[in-house]
């Protein structure tokens, strides 16, 4: 039988292929107990977690510029 | 360039590696999740009639391992395991049918044609092996290369779980590769202090002395790199 373990890093795995990226990270964090010292892991893993941050600061930028954009409008 | 479009440059480079690093484990992707699945259908502890239906369909869906080498020895004992509780299950007093029977004649036939693993040594005991191999050639260092990239991140983790080892703060570890870099001219270790660096500045850190550190050793290790 699988473990726990090796379900997230596969499920993680296939969030990846779908580019869900969240999925991908919640079973990383999931697997990592078990994996923490495999370093295709960590790279995988790590360069997930970097990517949903980019994204998490590319939105708030978008979020920004659109209120910025919306106050011109208001106030002319 | 602004800070949006390095960023975004940032997610284009990052999805594009993920995409390919996962692409190259397709094979391996596509047995994991068969073996996954089918696990989590013998986990289910669901009627017998709906198990058997389910391993059914799963048997037919990846008959094809039976016939290439889709499968290596390792995953094939794992599969062998999940197929011979099934096989237990199914066989509990109560449960004959055609149906069940089916099924469990089926997981023979797979059992038998799976992969073995083989535990013998690849070489009889007390033969002498020796290793040859031809001459040394220069190897191409194409660093546009995403197979050269990605050994470079492999390296960049080993490099990075030696120097944090122990540690609780990014920083520390950071303050050590930058000395790595300024002292040794360690390229690799120049390359990794910009990265993090940058990591830290996008999550709000105050990091302009570790930049100052990062261009004194990078103008060192250019210099170093016009007098040899």
């Amino acid at each position: 039988m699988l473990s726990e373990n090796e379900k997230a890093y596969c499920q993680a795995l296939m969030a990846l292929k779908w580019k869900d990226y969240r999925k991908a990270v919640e079973n990383f964090e999931k697997a990592a107990a078990n994996f923490g010292t495999n370093s295709e892991f960590n790279l995988l893993y790590q360069s997930t977690r970097l990517l949903m941050q980019v994204k998490q600061e590319l939105a708030g930028a978008a979020m920004r510029n659109q209120s910025e954009a919306k106050e011109l409008i208001i106030n002319g | 360039m602004t800070k949006t479009e390095s960023l975004q440059a940032l997610e284009n480079l990052l999805e594009s590696f993920l995409a390919r690093a996962v692409a190259l484990k397709e094979n391996r992707l596509s047995v994991l999740s068969g073996l996954n699945r089918l696990d989590d259908i013998a986990r289910r502890g669901q009627e017998f009639t709906v198990l058997a239906d389910e391993v059914g369909d799963w048997l037919a869906e990846h008959v094809n391992w039976l016939n290439g080498p889709a499968i290596g020895a390792a995953d094939a004992n794992r599969l062998k395991e999940i197929l011979g509780n099934i096989s237990e299950e199914l066989e509990l007093p109560g449960r004959e049918s055609k149906e069940t029977q089916k099924i469990r004649f089926e997981i023979e036939r797979w059992q038998t044609k799976l992969p073995v693993e083989t535990k013998e040594p690849a070489w009889p005991a007390g033969q002498k092996i020796v290793l040859r191999r031809g001459a040394e050639a220069m190897e191409e260092n194409d660093t546009g290369s995403v197979t050269v990239f990605m050994e470079k991140l492999k390296s960049f983790i080993g490099l990075w779980e030696g120097v944090s080892a122990g540690r609780k703060h990014v920083l520390s570890a950071l303050d050590d590769l930058l000395k790595s870099a300024y002292l040794q001219h360690n390229q690799d270790a120049l390359l990794l202090s910009g990265f993090i660096i940058y990591y830290l500045r996008q999550n709000g850190y105050l990091v302009e002395p570790y930049v100052k550190r990062l261009k004194a050793a990078e103008s060192l290790i250019k210099k170093g790199e016009k007098t040899t």
